[in-house]
This record gives structure tokens, C-alpha cells and sequence, in this order.
């Protein structure tokens, strides 16, 4: 069975809101840079509740920014 | 740097030194047989001890967060490695264990035909064990962050 995957669009969405560094969006996300670093390499999945505070930071849902993939195909 | 990374690298460096140094009292000098039997070799071994706390200790506080500090020091991220290194730096404590008891029993009660184990095997493995905790628990912490961290901008 192959693993799950949680992707995730903060550059993207960094860029998109004013060139956000990753320490602005660390302060308001209330975390450190490094977990930003580490979340935007794929490296890092967060908590639930820091995966919502992310996405408020960005005003947009929850589900705009992470994107679960189960590695199976659904038919 | 982290506050636990950085005390990660101080801890690797204070009691990795501590631990090839007890190593080498041990094994230089006539070995374990012979060690407790000659007093210089016990008072460097405490000395050891004694450099090792007071440097960690110190460590400890020049490392502290500072009360007024405005940056967030540890995050959730911080927390999952350091739970994941205690799991990981037991464990590997205790193979070190089982396999230098292991050896031991080997070479002295079947190689050797059941002959009685020296004393200072025990005090090697009682020291070692001690240091080696914070040595693994160091290694634990510095591999876990290599691999849940990344290369960003700032």
C-alpha cells in the first residue's frame, strides 16, 4: 500500500500575499522559520491546529493549502 | 539554530569527550581488571564526572531562553523531535547494554570457562551507560532535525 502524502501550497501562497517572508508568516502562525522551511520542503507535517492557523494567515481554506494524497486510486 | 539543536551540539561535544576519555582510563594503563586498584585512574574518572556536569550545567544556562525574548524558541515541531529523541536514545541505551553484557558473558563464563567477571567491567558499563544517555540523546536530536528540516530564504 503506498503512503500518504500531505502537500502543501504556502510558497505559493506566500508569494501571492504581499512576497511574505517566511519569518512574517512564522510569527503569525505562531511557529518557528524552521518549521516554515521545513513544511514548504515537504520535510514536516504539521499539527492540525498549525495547518489551520497557516491557512488563516492566508485567509483561505484549509484545503486550498494542504492537499491530502493516499498514494491509492479511487475509481 | 534551536534552542534544543543547539544544545544538541554542546551535549555531543561535553559528554562525547567525557565518554572517550573514560574509555581511555579505562583501557590504557592495565584495563578494567586493574581499576579500581590504582587511585590516579579513579580520580581522573571523577574528575571526569565532575567536568562533564559542571560543563553541561553551564551549557545549560548560557544556552537558556532569554525572558524577554521576542522570537518563539521551540514550536511544535521542537516538541515532536524531542519525544522522538528520548523513544530513539533509550532504546539505543539499552542495546548498548544488552550487547556489552552479552560480550561479557561470552569472553568470561563460556570462552574463558567460567571465570568470575573483573569489577571494573561493571564500573565501565555503569559510566559509560551514564554518558553514552547523553551522547545517543544528542546524536538522536541532531539526525531527527537533519531530516525534518529544509534549506529556505529568509
Amino acid at each position: 500500500m503506498a503512503k500518504a502524502k500531505i502537500k502543501n501550497n504556502i510558497r505559493k501562497f506566500r508569494f501571492e500575499n504581499g512576497e511574505m517572508t517566511q519569518e512574517e508568516l512564522a510569527n503569525r502562525a505562531k511557529c518557528t522559520r524552521q518549521t516554515i522551511v521545513a513544511l514548504e520542503q515537504g520535510k514536516y507535517v504539521p499539527s492540525l491546529a498549525l495547518a489551520f492557523r497557516i491557512a488563516r494567515v492566508f485567509n483561505v481554506p484549509l484545503d486550498e493549502v494542504f492537499e491530502y494524497e493516499d498514494g491509492e486510486e479511487h475509481c | 539554530m534551536t534552542q534544543l539543536k543547539k544544545r544538541a551540539v554542546w551535549g555531543l561535544f561535553i559528554w562525547g569527550t567525557a565518554l572517550i576519555a573514560a574509555y581511555a582510563i579505562f583501557f590504557l594503563g592495565g584495563g578494567p581488571r586493574t581499576f579500581l586498584d590504582n587511585d590516579t585512574r579513579v580520580t581522573l574518572t571523577r574528575t571526569v564526572f565532575t567536568a562533564g556536569f559542571v560543563s553541561y550545567f553551564l551549557m545549560l544556562i548560557f544556552t537558556r531562553t532569554p525572558s524577554s525574548g521576542k522570537t518563539l524558541e521551540k514550536d511544535e515541531r521542537d516538541e515532536f523531535i524531542s519525544k522522538r529523541v528520548y523513544t530513539t536514545g533509550f532504546f539505543s541505551l539499552m542495546i548498548y547494554v544488552f550487547i556489552i553484557c552479552l560480550a561479557l558473558y561470552a569472553y568470561y563464563k563460556i570462552y574463558l570457562h567460567d571465570v568470575d567477571l573483573p569489577v571494573g567491567w561493571v564500573w565501565l558499563l555503569g559510566i559509560t551507560t551514564y554518558f553514552l544517555g547523553f551522547v545517543s540523546h544528542a546524536i538522536a536530536t541532531l539526525v531527527l532535525y537533519a531530516r525534518m528540516s529544509g534549506h529556505g530564504e529568509s
